[in-house]
């Protein structure tokens, strides 16, 4: 039988992981990541990888997906429908979307298939989720889903239970901020994160008071706006820093500020937290907190007592580069289980 | 031995008043004001002595005699964002209800209602936790945004006054337990009382929180720029602000703010129930994450305001929230009662009397 790997890319940071298992060993290489450089870095990689691996086959290339139109969650082909959604960023704008692009042009380059795992806009809302208190203004499940799935995977197998079995609360605190409440392997409910809704996060606003913030549209622009919260409010708007390590220095070295800062995205958090254990109906096996947040003692300390009554609670970063291998594995062997998201659709 | 009490509640096209001997009302009415009657002052300070001779006439006629009324219990005004509590009313107060410093409310005409009737019997007159108290502790400020911060905004009397009823029902005092109140009108606020203080609050009227009849409460941020993008018909920002706080919530969905009349009409139309089920759900999740301010501690969970009337919503909160702790109904508002039980308080030392 050929040989044959698969390559997983996923974004961490700024750096584009790219890894694969030789044998068994997992290997890794870091790229820096720029925006708007799809094209270049998947050159670069590919050229890198031929060398690299220059014996075996490429079978699948596999990233999280990015923000396409709003599907289960799962492993899909990037095809032409996948790479226009994600190029024109009609669901939402997200760096993920570069990487899907740069994940099918890089297998492009290697005679590879591209799949994506877990898009961004997986949703597996509760119906009553889904209004918003504004009839024109819709709300979207759009966070960092295949980092969720990660954690669920992980949890899952330390619980030596299926994901199917359990109720989980996965809190993502990076960037953004994304709260998910995992009824038996669905997220029934999750803030949209990318929408800039839930608690702030080192860049992300989160939402704010919208009547307060449609009186600001009288002295900025709407785009501007949109800019700022997005990337320049949350930890970094209060203390211009977006680094855990960073914020628990500046409070130790006698900054207040920096602690009440720390306390709110912790307090935020705390909140929405309380809000998945009431779509659970207060059945939850595990409270699982991920992303860089983890790394500031000063928002672990002020989270987890408002938390730890409602379930255990576990802080992990779930290794994605070793959960995409895995779901290309599974795939491979069942390739029917991989979805095309089908047709053309241009929102809502 | 019981204290007899005057309670005056001014609102803008109405006095209630009340006469309680302790905690049980002998008379209690609300005095209509047309706008005919009104449009003849111009501004709100100018309808003091209207509204004075009102509640006099009003109160003789119904046979009691003012001179045996224990104390005076007047409704706000506006005053600086403060601690909650019974507060005696000084001219500084006067002096900032008779400009509107903090808003160009009509209870404004609250204490000074009480102070003329106080001065003119020679009896005590007391204000009860006023509508901009603000006990919130410094985190609950911070929104994600540098600009924009989270204000204490709620239904301040009558929450106040149903976590003391709750309290009393435990058999515990309300400064050694934990609530979370929320008060369901046509706004919608959800509040957590740590040992007495209300430490936060969702800011309906900024636009957090669960929606209601008419407010939007939380939205994605980004989702709602786009709209206001996208939307030709809603131009200028303050249209927004008033679209967001008097047209949305039900009202943007089903033309309604008419709670009831949204219940009967979704036992057969799906669509209705949806809205309304998930007016209720959002309620049920916003109690659940103030229940985190205390530590997943709640003594207590509390429903008022007038759609708590409604055996179907307070049916359906109980049944989302009742792991969490013991829930509590109490359809209505009692702001009257908190008034009188406020001054009763005072009067019996219970309670410290604070200068404004």
């Amino acid at each position: 039988m050929e040989k044959h790997i698969n390559i997983a890319l996923h974004l961490q940071e700024d750096m584009l992981n790219v890894s694969w298992l030789s044998g068994n060993k997992p290997i890794m290489k870091k790229y820096h990541f720029e925006l708007n450089k799809d094209k270049e870095i998947a050159f670069q990689i590919a050229k890198e990888l031929l060398v690299e691996v220059h014996e075996l086959n490429i079978k699948y290339v596999i990233c999280p997906g990015g923000i396409v139109r709003p599907l289960k969650q799962g492993v899909y082909f990037i095809d032409e429908d996948v790479v226009r959604e994600v190029k024109e960023h009609i669901w939402g704008v997200h760096a993920n979307n570069e990487i899907t692009f740069i994940c099918w042009e890089l297998a492009r380059l290697l005679s590879a298939t591209a799949l994506m795992c877990d898009p961004m806009s997986s949703d597996g809302l509760y119906i009553l989720n889904r209004v918003t208190g504004h009839s024109q203004v819709k709300k979207f499940s759009r966070y960092n889903a295949c980092g969720h799935q990660a954690a669920i995977y992980y949890t899952a197998k330390k619980l030596g239970k299926k994901p199917e079995n359990l109720n989980l609360i996965v809190a993502d605190i990076d960037d953004e901020v994304s709260v998910g409440a995992h009824h038996f392997g669905v997220c029934i409910d999750v803030n949209d994160a990318v929408g800039l809704e839930g608690p702030m996060g080192f860049k992300s606003s989160g939402d704010i008071p919208v009547a307060q913030l449609a009186i600001h549209t009288e002295k900025h622009s709407i785009n501007d706006l949109r800019y700022i919260l997005r990337y320049e409010s949350g930890v970094k708007g209060y203390l211009g820093t977006d680094d855990p390590e960073d914020l628990d220095r500046l409070a130790q070295s006698g900054n207040d500020y920096a602690v009440l800062i720390a306390n709110a995205v912790a307090y935020q958090t705390a909140k929405w937290i309380g809000s998945s254990a009431m779509c659970l109906g207060g059945n939850v096996d595990l409270i699982v907190i991920m992303g860089k947040g983890i790394r500031s003692k000063l928002i672990l300390n002020s989270l987890l007592p408002r938390i730890q009554k409602i379930a255990s609670v576990e802080c992990f970063e779930p290794n994605i580069s070793e959960y995409l291998l895995y779901v290309a594995n599974v795939v491979e062997s069942a390739p029917n289980q991989i979805m095309r998201i089908g047709g053309v659709n241009d929102g809502l | 031995m019981g204290y007899k009490l005057l309670c005056i509640n001014p609102g803008s096209t109405s006095t209630r008043i009340a006469v309680f001997k302790d905690n049980q009302a002998e008379f209690s009415t609300n005095i209509k004001h047309t706008s005919e009657e009104l449009d003849v002052f111009g501004k709100i300070q100018d309808q003091l002595d209207y509204r004075y001779e009102l509640i006099k006439k009003t109160v003789i006629a119904e046979g009691f005699d003012l001179s045996e009324i224990d104390a005076f219990v007047g409704r706000g005004g506006a005053l600086r964002p403060m601690e909650g509590g019974v507060f005696s009313i000084n001219e500084r107060m006067i002096e900032d209800c008779k400009t509107g410093k903090y808003s160009d409310h009509p209870s404004n005409l609250g204490c000074q209602l009480a102070i003329l009737f106080a001065n003119e019997y020679k009896k005590p007159s007391f204000i009860v936790d006023p509508p901009l108290i603000d006990e919130f502790h410094a985190v609950s400020r911070i929104s994600g945004f540098v600009p924009i911060n989270r204000i204490s905004a709620f239904h301040a009397l009558n929450e106040k006054a149903v976590a003391r009823f709750i309290a009393k029902k435990l058999d515990k005092k309300v400064e050694d337990i934990n609530i979370v109140t929320a008060h369901l009108g046509s706004g919608i606020s959800v509040t957590a009382h740590l040992k007495g203080r209300c430490v936060d609050n969702t800011f309906g009227s900024g636009g957090d929180g669960p929606f209601s009849p008419e407010r939007c409460g939380r939205l994605p941020a980004d989702e709602l720029l786009n709209s206001i993008q996208k939307l030709s018909e809603i131009k200028t920002p303050k249209e927004w602000k008033y679209e967001l706080s008097k047209k949305s919530g039900l009202v943007s969905h089903l033309g309604t703010n008419d709670v009831i009349a949204i219940e009967e009409r979704s036992t057969n139309d799906m669509e209705w129930k949806v809205i309304l089920d998930s007016m209720i759900y959002a309620v049920a999740k916003e109690v659940a994450a103030y229940c985190t301010i205390m530590n997943w501690d709640a003594d207590a969970i509390g429903i008022t305001g007038a759609i708590a009337n409604s055996k179907y919503v307070v049916t359906e909160l109980s049944k989302y929230l009742d792991f969490i702790a013991p829930v509590f109904i109490y359809p209505g508002e009692y702001e009257m009662e908190a008034l009188a039980q406020g001054a009763i308080r005072a009067l019996n030392g219970d309670e410290k009397v604070k200068i404004y």
